[in-house]
């Protein structure tokens, strides 16, 4: 090897000794490093392990919250599904929500796509009177509620509860449906009437297939925002009249009832499974198409 | 109501020869009036109703607002919560700004995996996930008893602001992580090649380019972490106690409790106004109800 | 280190540029076959030579290995002939411009400029007057305080320049760089690298799958082909005298006959029509590879258009015109050669009577041929 002829223009480098072509085994450039991939599995546990620890404690014997149980049994999922109280709250919930889910998708989605064909200056203003729950401390819309439906005789109804909750859930819908219809191009419902659509069927065979996808998410989020509210529920209850989240909520704060933990337990699993399924589902689509486009 | 005269003044009247409905303008008010009626009356009316309270009950004047300042409670428990919301905030972003940018890193199902870490928690019942936490911090619970072993003792974590804490960092994190990534992912990586090729060490590349560029993110989902652990009710009220309560507690006792309308309607309002500026100022950097309402996007993993 | 950079720096605009080689450089990513593999390269100080291919065909993993953004599998890169195959891309002084220009958004012109000096640990009023000088260079003078959005494409790309180029690095490397800019646009560019290239004399690699611009910005050309360098030259000798079919096609417009004979008699046969072949004419790859078919490749300005035979000493074939082209200052005339193969005869306008439907010969003079393997 013979001198470099220009010295400046040299890069400080390690001359190699010679071999020829030895086979390389450097970390390739632009690598996350170790560490960074060690802090993203911990924070990934820190997401997900605490919430199970409600597992092994839905099926301890004993009356309390002790952990580790000392003794295990399954007549918390036995009173989950037999004691008139969960069962009920069950019941509500599940009504309350799906009748949420309905009102709040049908108006959040006529109202995102009234904003989207609305062209004057205080579209961005109902808009944001529209998200107005979404981004209120659910507390003060809690105390401020409880104060009106005492006045007209809503709290502890399944009315009240549709109320509040579909205001609440329509944020979500407005947000999902909005972010769909960004890429609808208004045109197309023209270009359908001048075909001779009237302009609910332009509406309803055009517009309506496009942005379905984001309903359906409105739509589930709807359907969980109501499920899993539990601040306004807790103003709006009643005796006679409580949803799961609340009878969940008095269970761990003031009856000490570790049925709270089967039903808490039953959700995680459930949710967990909504999440994941999708997202395996995927990944198993990718991992087809992946295997077509090699072969 | 509104929407109704926004759309007379698109099309002035006697102009507009007919043109198609269903277009633009036309019609469209209407369809936005159900939801804005329901809205009214569900929850816009009771906010306006309880800040009415607070200005005219017990005498017309501020004097509910006057009281906050002067009743010895509210600024010791409006300062710690503030003092909680901050350390929340901060602890969110030291702890979600690697996993964010680690999730921009990874290949796809890697990715996907992060993502899902990210929702299970976000979709989880909030009650659910806060008596997790009061199982993990209780006296002779597992935290306690890892303490204990260390040689800590005593050192119970339920019913302290430290324990609220914790519990919200986790609660939160995902307020945090999903607008951190919606800015990073918009970060070409070929800017840090191009640092490292001006002569940056890829440290010193990111430091001087990457943490810049997704300030956007942190601002953004810092407002968002803070605003939501300021007015936060189920983790102080799980979790906290009385003698550490923070503010939404204390809104809540009022309303429960005392059954003194007026004052919480003064609270309240204040709480909502500080808010509701904070979240504005997180939309200059983006976007907070996108971030918010924005799961249902990252599911799709972009 | 920072020493010597900061003398480089120092020592103006004008550098030599280094002497880049690479020696079995390979990269494999352990897919179907290697991204690059081994790749023998000599460049020359000062030298501005272009890597051209389709995407991928290993061309811009090549450039990376030479700026260091991808570490080999195998082989050795070179500097000087210095090894520098273990140097991170940090150390290797070399300006690069890529074709999202990679300008920091959250930096000003002059910030962006300034950063490789700051790097360098060079003076504030060093630092400010060399960046008034290289905006000068690129003709961007007064923008300093503008922020990359604020400007066009075009005077992005020339802030990225002068950002590659400020600290006057070993050699500029280029990765499509006018790939993101309009066609005029594009024009003024190449002409203006070409100045900046003659100006600070350094090593240039330019990375394009545009043949038209590797032609006229290079003095050599590399053209990449399936991971591997196909043929190494001047844009006159691609042009002119291709290795292979692959680089005769993928450099202008070229018409392609398969043959058969052997190229030491002198003779080939295509379809029952036999024309004779100069020595000179036959690609060294034609002895150097096993050979299953053979291709003569002509170029549609040497065909010339005539009727009945085709004249003695000239190779043709005789064929049916199918269309007639008028192009501005010339005419295609396009017609099937015997096989069915697309053909091609470019001739000046006006000096076309033909028309389609005509049976006509396109002839071509010997020398004017290449006889290339596939």
């Amino acid at each position: 090897m013979s001198a470099p002829p220009q010295d400046r223009t040299r890069p400080a480098a390690t001359t190699r000794t010679g071999h020829s072509a030895p086979r390389r085994s450097r970390r390739p450039v632009d690598s996350v490093p170790v560490w960074l991939k060690a802090v993203g599995v911990v924070v990934a546990a820190l997401f997900v392990l605490p919430t199970l620890v409600v597992v092994p404690m839905s099926f301890t014997a004993g009356g309390t919250f002790r952990f580790p149980p000392a003794e295990l049994s399954t007549q918390w999922y036995e009173s989950f599904f037999t004691d008139p109280r969960w069962t009920a709250a069950v019941g509500n919930t599940v009504q309350v929500a799906l009748t949420v889910m309905v009102l709040a998708t049908v108006l959040g989605t006529a109202a995102a796509v009234g904003l989207s064909r609305m062209r004057s200056r205080w579209a961005g203003l109902l808009r944001a009177t529209l998200m107005l729950p979404l981004v209120s401390p659910g507390i003060v819309i809690a105390v401020a509620v409880y104060v009106s439906y005492l006045q007209w005789r809503l709290v502890g109804t399944f009315g009240g509860y549709v109320l509040v909750h579909t205001a609440m859930a329509i944020p979500f819908v407005l947000v999902s449906v909005g972010a769909s219809l960004g890429g609808f191009d208004n045109r197309l419902l023209l270009a359908a009437q001048s075909l001779g659509a009237t302009p609910w069927r332009a509406f309803r065979t055009v517009q309506l297939r496009l942005i379905a996808p984001g309903v359906v998410s409105g739509a589930v989020f709807a359907f969980v925002t109501s499920l899993d509210e539990v601040v306004v529920a807790l103003f709006l209850r009643a005796p006679q009249f409580e949803t799961l989240p609340v009878r969940m909520f008095n269970s761990v704060t003031v009856e000490i009832d570790p049925t709270v933990a089967a039903a808490s337990s039953m959700l995680v699993v459930l949710v967990t499974a909504l999440i994941l399924f999708p997202q395996v589902f995927r990944l198993l689509r990718r991992r087809r198409s992946n295997g077509k486009a090699m072969s | 109501m509104s929407a109704m005269t926004t759309t007379t003044r698109t099309s002035p009247p006697g102009a507009a020869p007919r043109r198609p409905r269903g277009g633009r303008g036309r019609g469209a008010g209407a369809l936005v009036v159900p939801a804005l009626a329901l809205m009214g009356a569900a929850v816009l009316l009771p906010l306006f109703l309880s800040f009415l309270r607070s200005v005219t009950e017990p005498s017309p004047g501020l004097s509910n607002y006057a009281a906050l300042l002067t009743d010895g409670v509210t600024l010791t428990i409006f300062s710690r919560t503030v003092l909680v919301a901050a350390a929340v905030t901060l602890a969110t972003l030291v702890i979600g700004y690697p996993y964010a940018y680690l999730m921009t890193r990874v290949g796809g199902t890697a990715r996907l995996l992060m993502v899902a870490a990210v929702l299970v928690p976000f979709w989880t019942s909030m009650t659910a996930r806060n008596f997790a936490w009061l199982i993990l911090e209780q006296r002779e619970g597992p935290i306690d008893r890892a303490l204990q072993t260390i040689g800590i003792d005593g050192a119970v974590l339920l019913g302290s602001a430290w324990g609220v804490g914790l519990a919200m960092t986790q609660v939160m994190l995902p307020f945090m992580v999903l607008p951190l990534y919606s800015a990073m992912s918009g970060i070409d990586r070929k800017l840090l090649l191009a640092a490292q090729g001006l002569g940056s060490r890829p440290l010193t590349a990111f430091r001087r380019v990457f943490l810049p560029l997704s300030r956007g993110g942190m601002i953004s989902g810092g407002i968002l972490v803070f605003a939501l652990s300021s007015g936060f009710y189920v983790t102080p009220a799980i979790l906290g106690s009385p003698q550490q309560s923070m503010v939404a507690q204390l809104l809540a006792q009022r309303t429960n409790q005392l059954l003194d309308f007026a004052a919480a309607g003064a609270l309240g309002t204040v709480v909502l106004v500080f808010t509701l500026l904070l979240v504005s100022l997180a939309g200059r950097f983006g976007g907070s109800a996108t971030a918010l309402g924005g799961a249902v996007q990252a599911k799709g993993g972009r | 280190m920072t020493s010597t950079t900061a003398t480089r720096a120092e020592a103006g605009s004008r550098t030599p540029g280094i002497h880049i080689s690479l020696a079995g450089a390979t990269k494999d990513y352990g897919l179907a076959r290697p991204a690059v593999a081994d790749v023998d390269l000599e460049i020359a100080s000062g030298e501005f030579v272009s890597l051209l291919g389709p995407s991928g065909s290993g061309k811009t993993t090549t450039l990376n290995l030479i700026s260091g953004l991808e570490t080999l599998t195998r082989g050795t890169v070179s500097f000087d002939g210095t090894d520098v195959s273990d140097v991170p891309a940090h150390r290797r002084n070399l300006g690069m411009l890529f074709q999202s220009y990679a300008l920091f958004p959250h930096m000003t012109v002059a910030q962006n400029i300034a950063y490789p000096l700051r790097e360098r640990k060079v003076g504030r009023a060093e630092i400010r007057r060399k960046v008034a000088e290289v905006l000068g260079l690129v003709q961007l003078e007064g923008r300093d305080d503008n922020l990359p959005k604020q400007l066009s494409g075009g005077q992005q790309q020339r802030v990225a320049l002068a950002r590659a180029i400020v600290f006057g690095p070993g050699a500029l490397l280029l990765d499509e760089p006018l790939g993101a800019l309009d066609k005029n646009l594009r024009g003024a560019l190449q002409t203006e690298l070409r100045r900046i290239h003659r100006e600070v004399g350094s090593t240039f690699v330019f990375v394009t799958h545009d043949q038209e611009e590797a032609m006229t910005m290079s003095d050599r050309i590399v053209l990449f082909h399936e991971g591997g360098v196909e043929q190494v030259g001047s844009p006159r000798d691609l042009y002119e005298a291709p290795d292979t079919l692959f680089a005769a096609r993928f450099l202008g417009e070229a018409n392609t006959l398969e043959v058969e004979g052997d190229p030491a008699s002198g003779t080939v046969t295509h379809r029952g029509v036999s024309w004779a072949v100069p020595a000179g004419v036959v690609s060294p790859e034609v002895a150097r590879r096993p050979v299953s078919t053979l291709h003569v490749v002509v170029r549609p300005e040497a065909v010339q258009v005539g009727t009945g035979e085709v004249p003695a000493g000239r190779a043709g074939v005789e064929l049916r015109v199918r269309d007639v082209e008028y192009v501005g200052h010339f005419v295609r005339v396009l017609g099937n050669g015997p096989g069915g193969e697309p053909l091609t005869a470019k001739l000046p306008a006006g000096a076309s009577p033909v028309a389609a439907g005509d049976r006509v010969t396109f002839s071509w003079d010997g020398a004017d041929q290449r006889l290339v393997p596939a």
